[in-house]
């Protein structure tokens, strides 16, 4: 069954395992969504709106009418969401301290120690560059370069043409490297 | 033997793959006379170093009883329709005649120093007989869309 048929079987019969498919098959690409809009560091949170997110679609799913594809409004919503989660609170990378880093085993024990450090605060000077780009351009750089998500893939999750993708990661790089530039950081 | 020429919107392609563009030799060249090809490989290569070294995130899985406790918390209370709303209605209709009743047959002042336990019997039976009355109805039969069962959500 595809989704139009599980919406419609809920919205009939309020069938359980018909949500509980939907939810299955949805919420990976939900917490993605979400958490490309929130960053690295805020797996909890994003995980807790994920559950938002099911939560209101229940809620709401009767007034669905089908007339747009069920994921892209659900992806729409989780967007929604997570933009609205993101401008309630103030930005905060949230890292565990050194003491704590120092214990964590690396996959290359071998590698300098002095370059890790290098490479961590980079990482930290990026993603601060990256929280002060408008949330889609931020989302969508997190889906393609963190998430490992091809434009196709975020074509659909964000339902939007694979151009219109292709055209706000163009548009993201550049304004990123502005930020970056003033940081010190892709001056070259 | 020389590189073939790139324009951008063709770098722009090979910088962010679709799945169909796999080609990419040629671009250097077109990298030294354009600057803003430029910024976005250099952009790329910074994006690519800092965020392609974290794991890409997966959701730990739902615990299903967590979900079905949110679901539950968000159904509709049930909505004062049906017989819920002629038993209320009843009621109201029943306890103000006979309040009406009463009222006309007590004199008034009810309260005396002797029997002021009276006074407050009569005082609360308005809120409790209708708070009694609110919770009997909510077994009481409502029109329209059937409420789901409890567990919304099968265990893992």
């Amino acid at each position: 069954m595809d989704d139009a048929d599980l919406v419609r079987t809920f919205q009939r019969t309020g069938d359980a395992s018909s949500f509980a498919a939907l939810v299955r098959r949805h919420e990976r690409t939900v917490f993605r969504v979400v958490l490309s809009v929130l960053g690295p560091g805020q797996h909890a949170a994003a995980e807790d709106l994920t559950q938002d997110v099911f939560v209101k679609v229940y809620r709401r799913v009767g007034q669905f009418r089908g007339d747009a594809r069920f994921s892209s409004w659900l992806y729409r919503i989780a967007y929604n969401e997570a933009v609205q989660y993101r401008s309630s609170r103030p930005f905060r990378t949230e890292s565990l301290p050194e003491e704590v880093m120092a214990l964590v085993p690396t996959e290359r024990p071998q590698d300098d120690p002095f370059r890790a450090a290098t490479d961590e605060r980079r990482a930290a000077l990026v993603e601060e560059c990256l929280s002060r780009l408008p949330d889609l351009y931020r989302s969508v750089l997190h889906l393609h370069y963190w998430m490992g998500m091809t434009v196709a893939e975020i074509s659909d999750a964000m339902s939007a043409p694979p151009g219109t993708i292709k055209s706000y990661l163009h548009r993201a790089r550049a304004r990123l490297h502005v930020l970056l530039r003033e940081k010190g950081i892709a001056d070259a | 033997m020389p590189e073939p020429l790139v324009d951008c919107s063709r770098f722009r392609d090979w910088l962010s793959p679709d799945g169909q563009n796999t080609g990419g030799a040629g671009w250097t060249s077109h990298l030294d006379t354009c600057a803003d090809c430029r910024a976005q490989w250099l952009t790329h290569e910074v994006l690519s170093a800092s965020l392609g070294r974290l794991d890409a995130p997966s959701p730990s899985p739902v615990p299903s009883d967590v979900l079905n406790r949110r679901l539950e918390a968000a159904l509709p209370r049930r909505p004062l329709t049906g017989w819920r709303r002629a038993a209320l209605l009843g009621y109201a209709g029943g306890s103000g005649a006979a309040l009406t009743r009463l009222m006309r047959d007590v004199p008034v002042p009810v309260v005396t120093l002797a029997s002021p336990w009276d006074a407050v019997a009569i005082l609360a039976a308005v809120p409790v007989t209708l708070m009694v009355a609110l919770v009997a109805s909510r077994w009481l039969p409502v029109r329209g869309r059937v409420a789901p069962p409890p567990h919304l959500l099968p265990g893992p």
